[in-house]
Order: C-alpha cells, then structure tokens, then sequence
C-alpha cells in the first residue's frame, strides 16, 4: 500500500520536522531554497565549484542551528546570513583576508555608459564581481550587498576600519574598468 | 567615469538579489552525508552523556549506601509494619530489629502502635505488662537510650494485634516468630536504549542478503514498558508484561525494478529485510523493467511484546540480583518506510506503511541480569541489561529470513504490593 506525503507546503511543520532530523524535510528544505541560496553564494565565491562548497557548508550550518530559529524574521534571510557566515568562515581559513597591499592601479578614465550599463544581466554582473581578489569581495559585498558599516565591516573581517574603506574605493574602481572593458565588448555586440 | 557609486552599487544589489543559479544533482548527496556524520556525532556525544550521568549515580548511590551502611543505622530507612514482612526483606522478624533506634518523636510524645515510623519504638514498650523483666530497664534507664528494649520487643510492638498485648510477657515464644512466606505482586516500568542487529538468512531470490546488509544499518532503539512479577516463593518470580519497541533502520539508496503484482498492476518492488513493498510514484508510467532510484530511507518499525520469564532472585542488603530467561511473542504493530523516488530531475516522497512478507509476530529468547536497589520497603529501583534473540524468522517469502537480535541496557523502578 502507499500513501503519498504531499509536499509540506507549512514552512513552520517544514522546520519543525527538519529539526527533528527528519531527512525528507531536509532535503524538501534544501529544495525549496537550495537556487536562492547558491544564488547568494556565487556572489561570494571565484567560481560555482567554491560556491557550492560554501553551499554545503551553509546548509549543514542551518540545520545545526535551525532549532535557534525564532521565526521573528523571514527564513530566507535566516538562511542567507548564514551562507555568508559560511562563506566568511572558508575564507577565513584560507587566510585570504590578508590585503595589506593596495590595488596598483593608474589613473585613467573609463567611461561606464549607464545604458550599456542597464543591458547587463546579473550573470555578467556576477562575473565581474568575481574576479575581484577575495578580500575586495567580501568588503564590497558587506557594504554593498548586506549593507554594513564600515565598523562592522572591520570587526567581521578582522581588519582595520581605514583598510575597510580603501578596500572597498579600489574594490568600486576596479570594478568600473572591468565593466568598461565589458562595455565595449558589448557595445560592439549591440551596434551589431 | 561614473562619478555616481550609488548607481552602481544599486545596479549590483539588484542583480544580487534576485540571482538564482541551479546547483549541481550530487550536492544534496554530499549534504546528505554531512548531515549523517553530524547525526553521529550527536550520537557519540549523547552517549558519552549518559555514560557521564550513569557513573555519577553510580557514584552517588555507592556513597550514599557507604553512608547508610557503615555510618548512619545498619538498618535505617527500613520501615515495618504489623501486615506484613517486606518482599525483600528478611525472613527472620529479629532480622528486622532496628539496631540504632533511640529516641522519642521531635515533639517529645510517645506515638503508639498505629505508626511505622522511626523513634516510636518507647511507645510500644510502655505497653509491656508490669511483670515484664525490661519495664524495671525502662524506670531505670535514660529514655533516650532503649536499644536493647527496642531491640528485643520490637516485633511485638509492631504487631499489637497479636502481640504482646494477647499473649503476656515477652519470652522467647512471643519474641522470635518464623515469618511464613506470603506470595506478592510487584509491578515495574521500565525504559530501555536497545542496539538491535539481525543474522539474515537466504530465502528467495531477488536481492543477496550482502547487498541488503551493506544498504541497511540499524540506528538508536528504544524500549519501554510494564512488567508484572508474581513472587511465588521468595526468591522466585514469574514475570510477564507488555513492551513497547521501537526499532529504526536507515536504508541507503538502490535502484528500484518494476514488476507485475498478482493483480496484474505494474508498480516498483521495494526491498528490505523486514519485507518488501510495491509503491506507484506518480512521476512515470511504469513497464516492467523499467528502474527508479530511491534515496535514503527511515524504516520505523514498532513491536509490541509480550514476555515469559522466570525470575531469581539474590538480596545483598539493598541490593538485589535478579537474572531472568524466557520467552517473548513479539507482535508488529507498525511498518513504515519514507523516502525519495527520483526521476532525473523530479522528486516524488512516499511512504510505505504495509510491508508484505512480513509475520505479524515471532518468539525470541529474553534474558536478563537485573541489579535492584531498595529505596523503601515498597520501592525498588532498577538497571537491567538484557538480550534478545528471534528464534523465529520476523519475514516469510521475503528475499531474506530476518531474525532479529537486540542488546540493550534498562532503568526502571518497580513498587511490590
């Protein structure tokens, strides 16, 4: 005889069974979220291999900590918070945090038309951002995309607060000359 | 040069938030075993915390009985009352004299016959008849200092009735009476962690007993239940009672045939060796042969027992040894099996709640060695390891035989009447 277990569509049931270590609500959990949040990851990954580590260690994170859940703030948030720890935490133990020195960097103008700008999708995007070095990321990442201070900044990555903020002006130019020379490359793509 | 850092700030946040990206098929496999070895670790922790917890009661009831033992009262903390002598109490009423007892209440006033309770014992001498040889000790001697009084009369201070009161002085007839074995019930709880294995034996084809094995390990068990034991003689027991088990097997990943069922229906044939099922995922319209794969799987399965067993039992002061053997029917109360059938990408969960091939019930062999503690003449507590061994297959017509086996370690407490 079988029965089918419909979807649990309770997010509130979803958790509580997750917590209570039941596997198909973990992997039903993991489903419902698993694009978002390698989603949030990418963004602070090189590549999709280091995201999906960085994935797999979140996800780990959040059914350790999910009983600690209080349900005041949407779970997506819950869990984004702590793929970024997840993230903050692998680079960390890769020590890659340490820029003591500054971007070497001349002087020149690049020009950024804001309409090429708007015809950029977000994998483009995401791509330019990850090529910046680790350090540059995270800070423009936590000021950026998280909306930290730079105080706060500073006490997450262990650097000094002055190092937060020349991270993150040489992370912004650096970023505007690769998105310049991606501008011309589709500049060319459009006129065609 | 955009001179404007918020332009591109807000143009990155936007992308930021709303960028999905489809992570590959095997990463759920790879967080499926993180969450294994976690589970283990919590496992592991949670057994060093009960072996922490044992020994510190171990530890402090070792004390406690030191204390009680060699420097409190030999006897204290044992009550008497004029009905009956205790279960595990000596049979020999001077056996029971409370050797350290001195006294009056707190409140001064002698209490008579009607209480158990310790330092009512001048009392129960005032009533002694004038002629009796210890009155003239009692004018003579400290109140505060009757042991030897206590000693002597006690039981018939306990037992007014058909004491002292009826039959006159106190000598040596009235003092020391055989106390005549009375049968009595005693009723225990019990709760039990039990690690269930099973010996699997060739039956059908179908699936090796190997592969069966390999996909399937048992996880932590429990037991808990009552138990009823009717004193027959004094060290003996029959036992029996009803158990409550719960035994939990994960089952790994293994691809899944379809085949036609006696009604002529095509559905997948799940196998495990406590039985095997036939489930229907909606995901595709199966042909014979065709395959699905299945990921890992909670198998649940509940037994209630009902065991026989011969009880012996050996006192040292409070504590008691108490090996038990028999037999118990053992009957399925509940299967069930939920997992994930996949389909390239699809994921439908199931659950399995009627196993085929199953026996509604086997016997198994029961032993046990159970070590009791005395709390109070009524009240004992209790640890008892036992052993379980199926001596009839719990399958029939499955791929396997399954006989089930169980080690498991038992704390209870047990009240006599």
């Amino acid at each position: 005889m079988l029965s089918r277990t419909p979807i649990l569509t309770d997010q509130r049931k979803l958790i509580k069974a997750c917590i209570a270590g039941d596997r198909i609500s973990q992997a039903a959990l993991y489903d419902l979220y698993a694009r978002k949040m390698l989603g949030t990851c990418m963004w602070y990954a090189k590549n999709k291999e280091e995201a999906e580590e960085i994935l797999q260690d979140g996800f780990l994170r959040v059914f350790r900590y999910l009983p600690g859940f209080n349900f005041k703030s949407s779970l997506e948030n819950w869990m984004r918070k702590i793929m970024i720890n997840a993230a903050l935490h692998k680079y960390r133990s890769k020590a890659r945090l340490n820029i003591v020195q500054r971007f070497d960097w001349t002087q020149e103008y690049f020009g950024v038309d804001g309409t090429v700008l708007n015809h950029l999708e977000a994998r483009d995007l995401l791509k330019i951002v990850q090529k910046l070095s680790p350090g540059y990321r995270m800070v423009f990442n936590l000021y950026v995309f998280e909306g930290l201070k730079h105080r706060e900044i500073a006490k997450i990555l262990g650097i000094a607060e002055g190092t937060s903020k020349s991270n993150l002006s040489d992370a912004r130019l650096i970023l505007q000359k690769l998105l310049a020379n991606h501008n011309g490359r589709l500049k060319l793509k459009i006129d065609r | 040069m955009i001179k404007n850092f918020k332009n591109i700030d807000s143009i990155f946040k936007s992308s930021y938030e709303s960028f999905e990206e489809e992570p590959s098929e095997h990463l759920w496999t790879k967080i499926n075993a993180g969450l294994d070895k976690q589970d283990m670790a919590r496992y592991k922790k949670g057994i060093i915390a009960w072996k922490r917890v044992t020994l510190f009661l171990i530890f402090v009831m070792t004390i406690y009985v030191l204390y009680d033992s060699l420097l409190r009262n030999p006897d204290s903390g044992r009550t008497v009352s004029g009905k009956q002598q205790s279960p595990n109490g000596p049979a020999n009423p001077m056996n029971a004299m409370p050797m350290g007892f001195v006294g009056l209440p707190s409140n001064g006033s002698p209490n008579y016959f009607n209480s158990t309770k310790k330092g009512k014992l001048i009392a129960a001498v005032l009533y002694i008849p004038a002629e009796s040889v210890q009155i003239g000790a009692i004018d003579s001697m400290p109140i505060r200092m009757p042991d030897f009084l206590g000693l002597v009369l006690y039981p018939k201070a306990l037992n007014p009735d058909k004491g002292l009161l009826e039959n006159g002085p106190a000598g040596k007839d009235n003092l020391i009476k055989p106390n005549l074995f009375n049968p009595y019930w005693s009723v225990s709880a019990l709760a039990s962690y039990d690690h269930v294995m099973y010996r699997l034996d060739d039956d059908l084809p179908g699936d090796s007993k190997e592969n069966i094995e390999n996909r399937e390990n048992h996880k932590a068990s429990f037991s808990f239940g009552i138990s009823a034991d009717w004193y027959f003689k004094k060290s003996w027991a029959l036992q029996t009672g009803l158990v409550y088990s719960h035994v939990l097997v994960g089952i790994g990943p293994q691809k899944i045939y379809a085949s036609a069922e006696s009604s002529g229906d095509v559905s997948y044939r799940y196998i495990t060796s406590s039985g095997y099922a036939f489930i229907k995922p909606g995901l595709v319209n199966s042909s014979v042969g065709d395959s699905l794969s299945t990921a890992t799987a909670n198998h649940h399965l509940v037994f209630i027992s009902l065991p026989l067993k011969i009880k012996h039992q050996f006192g040292i002061r409070r504590f008691s040894l108490l090996p038990s053997a028999g037999f118990a029917a053992n009957f399925l109360a509940k299967a069930t099996i939920s997992t994930v059938v996949t389909e390239q990408s699809r994921v439908e969960s199931v659950t399995i709640t009627k196993l085929n091939a199953t026996r509604q019930a086997y016997l198994s062999l029961d032993a046990s060695l159970g070590l009791q503690y005395r709390l109070t003449r009524r009240t004992t507590l209790s640890m008892e390891p036992s052993f379980k061994y199926a001596i009839t297959s719990m399958t029939h017509n499955n791929v396997v035989n399954n006989y089930p086996y169980s080690i498991g370690i038992g704390i209870g407490a047990q009240m006599s009447f």
